[in-house]
């Protein structure tokens, strides 16, 4: 699972797995579900996601992972002209 | 067609049954636009290759392309 966070935008793609989506589905203001060939929900995108989650922490509990990356880097990029 | 890094890096990769230059003709020649509360613009147009009706977000300019996917709930005004 990744989470994709955008600064420059507020936007934030939580990716649960590696398929492609076949359709998508806003199921709320600013939030679409992308499911695969089969119907499985395989991302969520978040838009607003500051307003809507809490991206100060990030927290898990007992997950099976056996690999953890955490990629904290401030991008330049989001830096400059936020719009 | 500009776009951001949002776009292309999440939306056309995870989505890549929607085309690039969908997203353009509907920005171009839409059916319907809106202006959402946050200044962000919404266009709507027809898809007849995916026989749906595809939803496009632009940030505030009307030409940066942030999103866009099939929209089940559009209504034709």
């Amino acid at each position: 699972m990744k989470l994709n966070y955008y600064k420059d935008t507020d936007s934030l793609y939580i990716e649960l797995n590696s398929h492609a989506s076949a359709d998508s589905q806003e199921v709320a203001a600013g939030l679409v579900v992308d499911f695969d060939s089969l119907g499985n929900v395989v991302g969520l995108d978040i838009q607003d996601a500051s307003k809507k989650l809490d991206l100060s922490t990030l927290e898990t509990n007992s997950l099976p992972a056996l690999v953890t990356k955490l990629i904290a880097k401030a991008d330049e990029r989001d830096l400059v002209n936020p719009t | 067609m500009k776009t951001t890094r949002y776009f292309e890096e999440q939306v056309l990769r995870k989505r890549s049954y929607i085309k690039r230059h969908w997203c353009e003709d509907v920005i171009d020649r839409p059916l319907k636009k809106e202006i959402q509360t946050d200044g962000r613009i919404k266009f709507w147009g027809y898809i007849p290759e995916m026989g749906k009706y595809l939803r496009v977000v632009t940030l505030a300019d009307g030409e940066t392309i942030l999103n866009a996917f099939p929209d089940r709930n559009y209504e034709k005004e």
